[in-house]
């Protein structure tokens, strides 16, 4: 009896005309701008973000003195 | 040459997944302290707490696309507290030394199909006696134990009795442990959750229904319905909770929130929880009143009540202050205890 009023209960609910939010809990940390990462929220570590692209000066450079370390390794 | 093949397609779509795929790793966080004044009517303290209505925390948390319409995600959440609101006692100011404590260990796969997760995470039906729309939970929810739960009723004479947490749990099914969940889609802002795993060496399930929408003017509602299964421990019973919560909000700020849950203690004895509370919220101000009642929890016959009033405010997005005050009681026949007193300020900061 008790499944079927929840049941039937649920289903009204489903048919309701209301537009579906997404419920987060309050419990957990908060959405929106945080006191040191800013208006973003969180800290972004993006894959590859911190390399520079393999054409660059930066890139070449890095590469020049990869090389100069191993050829005057101790 | 059959598995050459295999391998050979496999691997080839798995470069151009990874190839396509476009992963950011997010580290966030909070810190969540409060100052509780405690009188359990034979002594009284104050104490410098983590506030466990939300835990000092923080999280990496990451998605990625696998393939179109299919997202691949990972949350690592850890808590660390120093001095927990709910472990404090008088005899143990500190509670306990801070250590790095496991939230979500947990991985998914998102797509149309629905959400299946793997790892150390929510059950199905954890949190379903706390939804709650209030504003306020920073403060108070459900969770009743999570401000005091460790502190003993007394008698007069000074005699410890039961702790507040263990006559009035919210017997909140079975938390978080090491699952596979499987949500559904959201049907008009319904979906069912399904979740088996282990904890404490004993199999687990768990089957909630989460609803949540918006209906305009008339406001917000969410709401879950829960079961939980956990195996008995040689010579128990199987541990079962069946409950569930609902909270409205309605456009102008009013709010009020209902929860219940039966849990099979003994094979004659049923703990059983019920929580309501009331609030307005307007802007950056929430304000809010719980009653709670926990009946047969600790012992048969035991009937212990909850009052609490609070009051968030939010000047800022990322800054929360809090005030708190309490009144927990216990009835149990044969013996009088005192009644608790509670009071905690406290502000949580996201960072």
């Amino acid at each position: 009896m008790r499944l079927a009023a929840c049941v039937a209960a649920a289903a009204t609910l489903a048919a309701c005309s209301a537009a579906p939010f997404e419920y987060r809990s309050q419990t957990e940390i908060p959405e929106g701008p945080g006191m040191l990462s800013g208006e973003a929220g969180a800290f972004s570590l993006r894959a590859g973000a911190t390399l520079p692209p393999r054409d660059s000066d930066e890139y070449r450079e890095f590469q020049e003195w990869r090389e100069w370390k191993r050829r005057n390794a101790k | 040459m059959q598995k050459s093949a295999l391998w050979f397609a496999a691997a080839a779509a798995f470069a151009g997944a990874v190839q396509a795929q476009d992963i950011e790793v997010k580290l966030s966080g909070q810190v969540n302290r409060a100052v509780m004044f405690a009188d359990d009517g034979v002594q009284s303290d104050s104490f410098h707490v983590d506030n466990d209505n939300s835990s000092t925390r923080f999280r990496f948390a990451g998605t990625g696309e696998v393939s179109p319409g299919l997202k691949a995600g990972l949350i690592f959440e850890v808590e660390y507290q120093s001095s927990p609101s709910n472990l404090v006692s008088f005899a143990d100011r500190d509670g306990a030394s801070p250590t790095l404590d496991e939230r979500y260990m947990d991985l998914f796969f998102e797509g149309g199909f629905g959400k299946l997760s793997l790892g150390q995470g929510d059950g199905a039906a954890n949190g379903g006696v706390e939804v709650d729309l209030s504003g306020t939970s920073v403060a108070h929810y459900a969770d009743i134990s999570a401000t005091g739960g460790a502190l003993a009723f007394r008698t007069a004479a000074g005699g410890m009795g039961p702790s507040m947490g263990s006559v009035l749990s919210q017997q909140d099914f079975e938390s978080r442990y090491d699952r596979a969940r499987y949500d559904t889609p959201a049907f008009g802002g319904l979906r069912l959750a399904l979740s088996t795993g282990a904890k404490d060496s004993r199999d687990v399930q768990e089957a909630a229904l989460w609803y949540a929408g918006d209906f305009g003017p008339a406001g917000k509602l969410a709401a879950a319905l829960g079961y939980s299964r956990e195996d008995a421990a040689p010579g128990g019973v199987d541990d079962e909770v069946v409950g569930g919560s609902a909270s409205w909000l309605a456009s102008g700020g009013f709010n009020l929130t209902f929860g219940h849950t039966q849990r099979d203690v003994t094979a004659t004895r049923e703990g059983k929880f019920s929580y309501f509370k009331a609030g307005y919220k307007t802007g950056k101000h929430a304000v809010s009143a719980d009653y709670a009642l926990g009946d047969d929890q600790s012992a048969a016959g035991d009937e212990a009540k909850s009052m609490s009033l609070a009051y968030v405010f939010t000047p800022i997005s990322w800054a929360e202050l809090f005030a708190l005050a309490k009144k927990a009681q216990l009835d149990q026949p044969g013996t009088a205890y005192e009644d608790i007193t509670l009071v905690m300020l406290g502000t949580r900061l996201k960072f």
